[in-house]
């Protein structure tokens, strides 16, 4: 798997998300990402683990990284 | 008043991107932030709507970029394969950037915590 084919997934995935929150938007017949977390977030496990997943990523793109500063 | 949290959220946001990686500073910085955004969001609670079925549509497509990700992480070198972490970094090495991403993920916080 090259850099370019790596990429090019993280494109295509990305763009699904898009697409989906853009149907979500307009035909209205999916949940939109929101809408579909709230849902996650109607239980109680599912808040925590949103949440600490979350945190997690604040953890791991400001705490962990690997920038010069 | 609203305008006023955002200054000190800016604000707060630029100071913690100038802290060093991998110390107690910066990680006490991304702790208080979690505190203080799951304490606004929390607050101000959203009313449970009526949304629609099909949340599988989401969960698939996250899978599928967790395992792309996965697939990335367990190939080198990372340069060749890089990671999302690894694209993010590149980005996050200018630290306007890295502050603007702090506040959007404080922002989400607030929103997480208010479902």
């Amino acid at each position: 798997m090259s850099r370019a084919v790596t990429l090019a997934g993280y494109a295509l995935l990305f763009a699904g998300l898009v697409a989906c929150q853009m149907a979500a938007l307009l035909a209205g017949r999916i949940p939109t990402l929101g809408q579909a977390a709230s849902k996650v977030a109607r239980r109680p496990l599912g808040r925590w683990l949103l949440l600490a997943a979350w945190l997690w990523v604040g953890w791991h793109l400001f705490v962990r990284s690997h920038v010069a500063s | 008043m609203r305008a006023l949290v955002v200054a000190v959220a800016a604000a707060y946001a630029w100071w913690a991107a100038g802290l060093r990686p991998f110390t107690w500073p910066v990680l006490a910085a991304v702790v208080v932030a979690g505190i203080a955004a799951v304490a606004l969001g929390t607050r101000r609670r959203r009313v449970a709507g009526d949304d629609p079925d099909g949340a599988m549509v989401w969960a698939v497509l996250l899978a599928l970029l967790a395992g792309w990700e996965l697939a990335a992480y367990f190939q080198a070198p990372r340069a060749d394969h890089p990671t999302l972490s690894s694209l993010a970094n590149e980005v996050l090495d200018w630290r306007p950037a890295r502050a603007v991403a702090f506040l959007v993920w404080a922002a989400v916080g607030v929103d997480l915590a208010r479902r």
